[in-house]
């Protein structure tokens, strides 16, 4: 009797079993998880829905974020997850998240809440590779600089545009005319300006040494006075001041095609025989350089811009491609500090391109790691 | 102390630059006085850009260049469109407003559209000249370029020619444009860097 009692305890249980399971199962997994690498501007909601459309054919989310009134969301259920990015603005904004499922016969279930708040980051960890491969640079900077301090000798590939520098200089003393150099139509900000700058010094140097007339249109406020000073101190250097005019660098206009008027009405009227377009461009390269060859000037241009190097390439006698353009000064300079950062750079872009190939024939193999870890962005 | 001064000053924010780039609640605390503080010094450089402007004309008048009289067309142009579109600032219902935005509308911007329009004659002038297949490179650019442009036109039979072109563009033409990047990229930080470390001061007006 007692054997028999326990059966049928047991065959209920086996019966009942299935219908707890299902009790327990949930119709939805949910999480409010912080982003990672933010200053806790926005936190992450991530819905993966159990249970089958027909079941439970949408889901009402209640957000309640920070002091805000709490919003209703619908989410239609499609069987897949969903990512919902809330924005909390700050750190340390609590966040809150209500799940209700919508049954079939329109009842509401409720799922349960998901709450955190929201933490900002001391560290982003996604330009952390940038960061590493920043200090392997400075490191090969030091070494090569140390290196060149000590007298050895650093073997510098040869760069037309810039051996074509002196001669462009020369033609324009002896046929008396002036020289233009256009700095770019950016902003200090820009790297390539601060690129062309450098560059601006030797040759007012040599201009100043020739006595030609010389002239900088700028575009840019701030660029003027850096290049006004740079001008003088040329000048200075080379013995010269006395023929330094503030005037030399000046502003010419603020507005992109503005500027490209102005200084193509000074081309044309002044028909400079050397005109260096070195810097940042944008559309108006190609109006700069072609007004420069109208007049017979040897054009010497450079940028890193790739939409106007074609541009350049196509209407200027010589062309600083994209890095030659920031070898420029320390390649005139031949100053041993820079031309040890010169070899530290093509140090670290041959390892860049060791790691490219080394890549490729990995992934030729099927395997991922070198990629993964080395070459993969991380956003 | 005049060259040591700029240099300390570059290094610091060049720092305070890095960090706020590698932490995201420093750069969400103090992003925005930094960004305050290059609008400031822009619109302090506008008055010097102004003054250089006036310094470059008034000289070229009064030494009687050749070519003032562009210089008083600058002038001109200068304080009539300054005076009225201040005017018309603070008086927006006026006629000086009207004057402003007829002044903007139907001179300033055909200009600056006339300017822009002649990058088409110039963009066939540079053509031709690059074009002409004096040496096997300059062939080849023409060869590549017809191609690209019948690609860029390509129905019936010639969709062979867009075909070509997809190859050249997304092939070789995306091969040398990343090494160029490349190339731009490293020699941005490498000039950073000697900026930061102070290695090269060209900019600041002298190696020394």
């Amino acid at each position: 009797m007692k054997t028999k009692k326990i059966m049928i305890i047991l065959w209920a249980l086996l019966f009942c079993l299935p219908v707890a399971a299902e009790e327990r199962a949930p119709l939805a997994n949910f999480e409010l998880k912080d982003t990672p690498n933010n200053a806790g501007e926005q936190v992450e909601f991530l819905f993966v829905p159990a249970a089958s459309p027909e079941e439970v054919p949408e889901f009402l989310l209640h957000i309640a974020i920070g002091d805000e009134p709490v919003k209703e969301r619908r989410l239609v259920n499609a069987g897949k997850e969903i990512f919902l990015p809330l924005i909390t603005g700050e750190a340390g904004v609590p966040v809150e998240v209500r799940v209700e499922a919508v049954m079939d016969d329109g009842s509401l279930k409720n799922l349960g809440t998901s709450s955190l708040v929201s933490r900002g980051e001391w560290l982003n960890m996604n330009s952390m590779k940038a960061f590493i491969l920043g200090l392997l640079f400075i490191a090969l900077i030091i070494f090569y600089v140390g290196r060149a301090k000590k007298g050895k000798d650093l073997f510098i590939r040869k760069i037309p545009g810039l051996e074509a520098i002196d001669d462009a200089l020369g033609r324009a003393t002896e046929m008396g005319r002036p020289v233009f150099y256009v700095p770019g139509t950016s902003s200090m900000a820009d790297v390539a300006t601060l690129a062309s700058l450098n560059i601006l010094r030797p040759v007012a140097r040599q201009v100043a040494k020739y006595e030609t007339p010389f002239s900088v249109p700028v575009k840019d406020p701030i660029v003027v006075s850096v290049a006004q000073d740079v001008v003088k101190e040329a000048y200075m250097a080379a013995g010269r001041p006395d023929l330094y005019d503030d005037g030399i660098a000046y502003l010419a206009s603020m507005g992109q095609f503005d500027y490209s008027g102005a200084v193509s009405g000074s081309m044309m009227r002044e028909k400079p025989a050397t005109v260096f377009l070195l810097g940042m461009f944008y559309a108006e390269s190609l109006i700069l350089a072609e007004t420069a060859n109208s007049v017979g000037a040897i054009q010497i241009a450079g940028t890193d811009a790739s939409s106007q190097l074609p541009f350049f390439i196509a209407a200027c006698d010589y062309t600083l491609i994209g890095e030659e353009l920031y070898a420029a000064s320390a390649y005139m300079s031949r100053e041993p500090l820079l031309l040890g950062t010169l070899k530290a750079q093509d140090i670290l872009k041959g390892l860049l391109l060791l790691l490219f190939v080394t890549a490729i024939i990995f992934q030729l193999f099927g395997i991922d790691f070198v990629m993964d870890t080395f070459l993969k962005p991380e956003w | 102390m005049k060259r040591q001064l700029p240099v300390i000053i570059t290094f610091i924010f060049a720092v305070i630059g890095i960090i706020l780039q590698l932490s995201p609640v420093m750069q969400d605390k103090f992003i925005d006085p930094v960004n305050s503080w290059i609008a400031s010094i822009s619109s302090f450089a506008v008055i010097i850009g102004l003054a250089s402007l006036v310094r470059h004309h008034t000289t070229k008048i009064r030494r009687k260049h050749k070519d003032q009289f562009f210089s008083f067309v600058t002038f001109t142009a200068l304080v009539v469109m300054a005076t009225v579109s201040i005017v018309g600032y603070y008086h927006p219902g006026s006629i000086w407003k009207v004057f402003a935005d007829n002044l903007y509308r139907h001179i300033m911007v055909p200009l600056n559209a006339t300017m822009f329009a002649l990058l088409a004659f110039y963009i066939s002038s540079a053509a031709y000249r690059a074009f002409r297949a004096r040496t096997w490179l300059a062939g080849t650019l023409l060869v590549s370029g017809f191609i690209v442009m019948l690609g860029r036109v390509a129905f019936g039979p010639l969709m062979i020619a867009a075909e070509i072109t997809n190859w050249l563009m997304l092939i070789p033409n995306t091969a040398a444009m990343r090494g160029i990047m490349i190339g731009v990229g490293l020699g941005m930080v490498a000039t950073a860097i000697k900026i930061m470390l102070g290695i090269e001061r060209s900019y600041l007006g002298g190696g020394e």
